[in-house]
């Protein structure tokens, strides 16, 4: 039972009080992108959330062997890099098998490992290892925390994509901040919401 | 390397206010101008190393196992940074926290990889990593300042401030505040030089998020380089409605023409299906069709890329042209544009090897004028001349077309809708103004009515106080023994009831029971 709910607030914790890609700033660039082609996002998130997660738990259990457990922030990057780099590739030979008797064109198959290696290749895919290293997180809640990092980033996105559209039916913004500037304007504002959330003090 | 050149690098296609990525770093841990020049340095550093590496080294790579590598080039880069951040200020180090390993994954290199790297000599590739790193560092740097001195009131940890304006200002919202401001003044500054570049920077998004319709489907709908290219503008392209020769070819096509496959259909249709006929129509087809589209013309999305491109293509194309001559967009750069103005950037042969296929399905305006060259003899040009340059052109003329069609459409709905909105109003006016007269009618007669009432009533009761008067005069000292009388009566009616009251008040119950009517037997105490 205290596992479940250990879980379930790791969970909560990085997908609500402390969104990763507004109160980190984790990821917050492809998010944009991604909101601004909402097509592709469905693809994209899946594919962030398969990464952050397998990221999170190999990371994590690597961590636990002895000899990287009272390792220097060097020492941590260095193992990071390689885990997340061997995922990557191992994720990319296992699509290109599957694709290889596939009636998919050359090109689609090039965007799906372009896609696969912006995915991979990640802010908020890579922070997860280092907050779980951070705040010393059992494997559980290492889990909880890159499925939580995915699904922060997939709202984070939607969101952003809401207010891309209010954005573009609202005539009343000044020229000088039509487009990215106000764009960054309502990022801003969600980014103090959910500051808020964590119970931060905001001027004082 | 030309100012420019500089400009265009460092400005036009800054990484952070005009592509919108790299934005992690700014926003979380760019707090002070010591922060800004830590992550500055190494950005930089990273960008050289990555970019020289790809071009001598990793451009003979697939792209997705280059993609992999540009990440651990950024770990080699960064350890020795900051093995040295953490000898020289332990508390630097501790303020940057994760954030500076996090540079190993910087989109900026990433990007400035795989569309300059791959594609231009070492030499090249030093400089433009360098203009590069520049303009991110520039943004790092300016964010860093504001948000010292507005959060912590210090410049370089010296205190500049009594008091901390805002010191939210070193929370994330701060970064995308000063971002968001910085954004405008650059958008300002387009605005004055070229109004549609301008424009075309405004992030616009689909109007509603599609249904997922399988892998294979979002793939084909997908861009072509999702993580390297500015944000996407997404305009809805109008359907198009001409009745001309080229509009009918595009209407029968449900998508644009984005591949050579797609082309080379097309242009099968044109010319080899009814042959001769076909080949009139081309003629007139390349009659009617303009070589040059207006610069101002709202259609399409367009990127600095693209523009650029063009002029390249024409200069392959058409080398003992003029810069004017070749393509709308130098012509537009005579007149002040923004590409133009600074120059063009000058490329290896393969980049613009790389490119032609690009070009294929670009909407590269016309390289040749189309006075130089009659009519019939353009029927008699290559294929791809044809498609390649002169049916976009169609293409945007008829959307043009469309547009405008759309546009009187809607000015004629709400000329109606304004009619039938007037003549609402009038009905309403009316209906008012015969309630109005109604109720001021009903009014009168009430009025009336009621006039006629009183005066009845007057004249009635004149006739009364006649016969009253007449018949039997009250003196007053009649009425006033008759109202003494009455007093008196209600008086001793008020003192008799009190004494009643008083006496059953202090009678016993066995009294009060006593004093009623006597009866027998079994009645009696019944009743009792």
């Amino acid at each position: 039972m205290s596992i479940i709910s250990a879980f379930i607030a790791a969970f909560c914790y990085v997908v609500f009080t402390q969104n990763l890609v507004f109160t980190g700033g984790y990821g917050v660039s492809e998010s944009i992108r991604s909101a601004a082609r909402p097509r592709q996002l469905f693809l994209f998130s899946i594919t962030i959330i398969y990464f952050s997660t397998l990221t999170s738990l190999v990371c994590r259990i690597v961590m636990l062997i002895p000899i990287f457990r009272a390792a220097s922030t060097i020492v941590n990057l260095v193992v990071y890099t390689v885990v997340l780099t061997v995922i990557y590739l191992l994720t990319t030979v296992i699509i290109k098998v599957l694709l290889s008797n596939s009636s998919w064109k050359q090109e689609e198959r090039d965007k799906l490992l372009r896609q696969t290696a912006v995915a991979a290749f990640n802010t908020i895919v890579f922070a997860v290892p280092f907050i779980n290293q951070k705040v010393a997180y059992t494997v559980y809640e290492s889990l909880a925390q890159g499925i939580g990092a995915g699904v922060a980033f997939v709202l984070a996105t939607f969101l952003i994509h809401m207010g891309m559209l209010k954005i573009e039916s609202n005539a009343e913004i000044p020229d000088s901040f039509k487009g990215t500037p106000a764009l960054f304007m309502y990022i801003a504002i969600l980014s103090l919401a959910f500051s808020g959330l964590s119970g931060q003090s905001l001027f004082f | 390397m030309s100012k420019n050149y500089l400009f265009q690098e460092i400005i036009v296609k800054n990484p952070v206010l005009i592509g919108t990525i790299g934005l992690c770093p700014i926003v979380a841990i760019c707090t002070s101008l010591k922060a800004a020049l830590i992550m500055s340095a190494v950005t930089i550093l990273t960008l050289i190393v990555a970019q020289a590496l790809s071009s001598l080294v990793l451009r003979h790579l697939p792209q997705w196992l280059r993609m992999g590598l540009y990440m651990l080039v950024g770990m080699f880069v960064v350890v020795p940074f900051i093995l040295l951040v953490e000898k020289v200020d332990s508390t630097t180090m501790l303020a940057l926290g994760i954030y500076l390993p996090l540079l190993a994954v910087n989109p900026v290199i990433v990007r400035q990889c795989e569309r300059e790297g791959v594609n231009i000599g070492l030499a090249e590739s030093f400089i433009n990593s360098l203009c590069a790193g520049f303009g991110y560092s520039a943004v790092l740097i300016i964010v860093g300042i504001v948000r010292e001195i507005f959060g912590n009131g210090t410049i370089w940890g010296v205190q500049i401030l009594p008091i901390t304006p805002a010191a939210g200002m070193l929370m994330p919202m701060g970064g995308f505040v000063v971002l968001a401001f910085m954004a405008a003044l650059l958008r300002t500054y387009f605005r004055k030089i070229d109004p549609a570049y301008a424009e075309e920077l405004a992030v616009n998004s689909r109007t509603a998020i599609k249904g997922h319709r399988g892998l294979k489907a979002l793939l084909i709908d997908s861009e072509d380089e999702p993580e390297t290219g500015e944000v996407p503008i997404e305009k809805e392209i109008p359907a198009v409605v001409e009745t001309a020769p080229v509009a009918e070819f595009v209407s029968k096509e449900t998508k644009p023409l984005t591949t050579d496959d797609e082309i080379d259909q097309l242009l099968k249709e044109v010319v080899s299906e009814n042959g001769e006929n076909n080949t009139k129509k081309s003629a007139e087809i390349l009659n009617e069709v303009p070589t040059e589209v207006p610069a101002d013309t709202p259609i399409g999305p367009k990127d600095e890329a693209n523009t650029i491109f063009d002029a390249e293509f024409a200069e392959e194309s058409a080398p003992n042209m003029t810069v004017a001559e070749k393509t709308p967009d130098a012509k537009k750069s005579q007149s002040g544009s923004l590409f133009g103005k600074f120059g063009k950037k000058s490329e290896k042969p393969e980049k613009k090897a790389g490119k032609k296929k690009r070009a294929k399905s670009s909407p590269a305006p016309a390289a040749t004028p189309k006075s130089e060259v009659p009519p019939a003899a353009e029927a008699q040009k290559p294929k791809y001349e044809f498609i390649t340059l002169e049916l976009p052109s169609a293409v945007k003329k008829a959307e043009e077309k469309a547009v405008a069609e759309r546009a009187a459409l809607s000015k004629a709905e709400a000329e109606r809708a304004a009619d039938e909105n007037a003549a609402a109003e009038k009905a309403r006016l009316e209906a008012e103004k015969e309630a109005r007269e109604k109720t001021i009618e009903k009014k009168t007669a009430a009025e009336k009515r009621a006039k006629k009432a009183m005066d009845e009533a007057r004249k009635t009761a004149s006739q009364l106080s006649d016969t009253t008067a007449f018949a039997a005069p009250v003196s007053e000292e009649e009425a006033k023994a008759e109202t003494s009388t009455a007093k008196r009566n209600h008086s001793s009616n008020i003192v008799y009831r009190s004494e009643e009251l008083e006496r059953l008040m202090s009678m016993s119950l066995d009294d009060i029971l006593n004093g009623l009517p006597s009866g027998n037997g079994d009645g009696e105490e019944g009743e009792k």
